[in-house]
């Protein structure tokens, strides 16, 4: 599972990095960053509701394994 | 109110869009296009925000603009649009383009120095401010400050329990968000009465009815905040190793080019984020207090801490407390409803946070609420800068709360004096301790 932050979309709320440090970190302005592109399967449910918690739908999860 | 517009009362509703086009082509005023069949905004038509017979239950009325008219057409101040659901309050916020930050109150409120900065700028020129303006409030340097902001909390919360009572305005919520804003801004914490009386001239005795109050406020106040400013700037330029803050970020960061931001364009900056950083984060705290001294089971489950970062975002959605505003650029659509360039687009975080289409039980606070896409900074370009540390001081609060002052009523007999407009609140709370009466 690959978690994303599409940068066009982020306006920086910092809703992902606050409630799921563990997946997301952010940069100097304060942009969401993916901590690790490929999401651990102990995380994968916590990813999967980082999506919902992103006021600008910046945030998203792509199940296909690689 | 199911009561027909007035101006269609003898039509048919399939007659409606013939009306449109007549009233449009006749008048062409900058009126909006009543009658067009999407919403009956009759409950609209002189709301506004500043209206003193809303102060006591806005939520009422905005429940009720939510449910016949989410973008309503008001006639108060020149007439404006008033946004009320969550989906169009995002979809205005997102799209710079249509609706420009060029004017962002209603009334219109112009500053004599220029536009506020950054907010009334668009991309690209805001995006520019913003790169040197952002990096004085972003997570790292609030981490930074989180220490300090615990140990004030701590005094704070101290001294009101020794006391056994507390006037909570002036005991917490003025003191913490201010010394704290002052010391990221780069403000000595001494001139805090100081910056604070250039504050409450600049918010409140620019707009007096008076004009000699006015002018003073134009013609003495201004140039002397701008040479407050200054000094403070130079001081910087004189240093070897200037300090990290906001002040520093400003003078010292590239806009685009190799531009920097005059000592002018700084001091308005210094301006808006005093203006807009201190309020906002008062209230809500001041909101949050009431809350919590009513609502001792809500209390209780912030007993265990985990929960309180997704709880600081239920209360920042459940109160929501700014209003804001855009300028439509070209004629759009809204909601269904047609939107023509350069009305004014009020947008209601209040209600869009209310907004069961977005929140199940919209009304009750749920400390766990997920998902929790809650528009309290706003949203899009604008989202405000300063959220990172406005939620910092807001959860440090909390934690200091529960090991401090655990339990709190409000005063026998305090009721709150409430107030609507830009920034929801109330004007006063008094608390008791209960462990120290009697």
């Amino acid at each position: 599972m690959q978690l994303r932050i599409d940068r066009e979309r982020c306006c920086g709320h910092g809703r992902c990095y606050d409630l799921h440090p563990s997946l997301f970190t952010y940069d100097e302005e304060g942009f969401g960053i993916v901590v690790a592109d490929y999401v651990p399967s102990e995380l994968a449910d916590e990813a999967r509701r980082s999506t919902a918690d992103c006021p600008e739908r910046a945030v998203t999860v792509d199940e296909t394994d690689r | 109110m199911s009561s027909p517009h007035s101006p269609s009362k003898e039509l048919t509703f399939e007659e409606l869009p013939l009306f449109t086009l007549l009233s449009e082509t006749i008048f062409c005023t900058g009126e909006p296009t009543k009658g067009d069949g999407m919403a009956d905004d009759t409950i609209a038509k002189h709301f506004n925000i500043w209206d003193p017979a809303l102060a006591d239950d806005p939520h009422a009325t905005l429940a009720e603009l939510r449910r016949q008219c989410p973008v309503a057409w008001t006639e108060e101040w020149g007439g404006h649009w008033f946004v009320s659901s969550y989906e169009e309050t995002h979809e205005v916020v997102s799209d710079y383009k249509r609706f420009s930050s060029r004017e962002v109150t209603v009334p219109n409120t112009p500053f004599p120095d220029g536009p506020q900065l950054p907010i009334q700028y668009d991309p690209p020129a805001h995006t520019a401010y913003r790169h040197v303006i952002a990096p004085g409030f972003s997570p790292k340097r609030v981490a930074e400050e989180e220490p300090a902001v615990r140990t004030l909390a701590r005094q704070l919360f101290g001294a009101i329990v020794e006391k056994g009572s507390s006037n909570f305005l002036t005991d917490f919520a003025l003191p913490l968000p201010s010394i704290t804003v002052l010391r990221l801004l780069g403000f000595p914490v001494e001139d805090m009465e100081k910056l604070m009386q250039f504050k409450y001239e600049m918010l409140i005795n620019l707009y007096s009815e008076d004009e000699v109050v006015r002018n003073r406020v134009q013609n003495e106040v201004r140039p002397e905040f701008n040479a407050y400013v200054k000094t403070h700037l130079d001081a910087r330029r004189q240093m070897e190793n200037p300090p990290d803050d906001a002040m520093s970020s400003m003078l010292f960061g590239q806009l685009e080019g190799h531009e920097k931001m005059t000592d002018g364009e700084i001091a308005r900056a210094c301006m808006l984020l005093l203006t807009a950083g201190l309020d906002t984060v008062t209230q809500t705290m001041m909101l949050m207090f009431e809350y919590l001294a009513k609502n001792p089971d809500i209390r209780h489950q912030l007993k265990d801490k985990d929960i309180i970062p997704s709880a600081v975002e239920e209360f920042l959605r459940y109160f929501s407390i700014v209003t804001l505003a855009r300028q439509c650029t070209e004629d759009t659509v809204l909601g269904g409803r047609q939107i023509k360039a350069n009305q004014m687009v009020q947008v209601s975080p209040p209600s869009a946070g209310r907004d069961g289409k977005e929140f199940p039980n919209p009304d009750v606070i749920d400390l766990r609420r997920s998902p929790n896409r809650h528009l309290a900074f706003g949203g899009g370009p604008h989202r405000c800068p300063g959220s990172h540390l406005a939620r910092m001081e807001l959860r440090v609060t909390l934690e200091e709360m529960v090991d401090i002052m655990p339990d709190f009523e409000l005063a026998p007999g305090f009721v709150a004096p409430r107030r609507f407009g830009v920034i929801m609140g109330i004007d006063a709370l008094e608390l008791v301790i209960p462990s120290k009466q009697g």
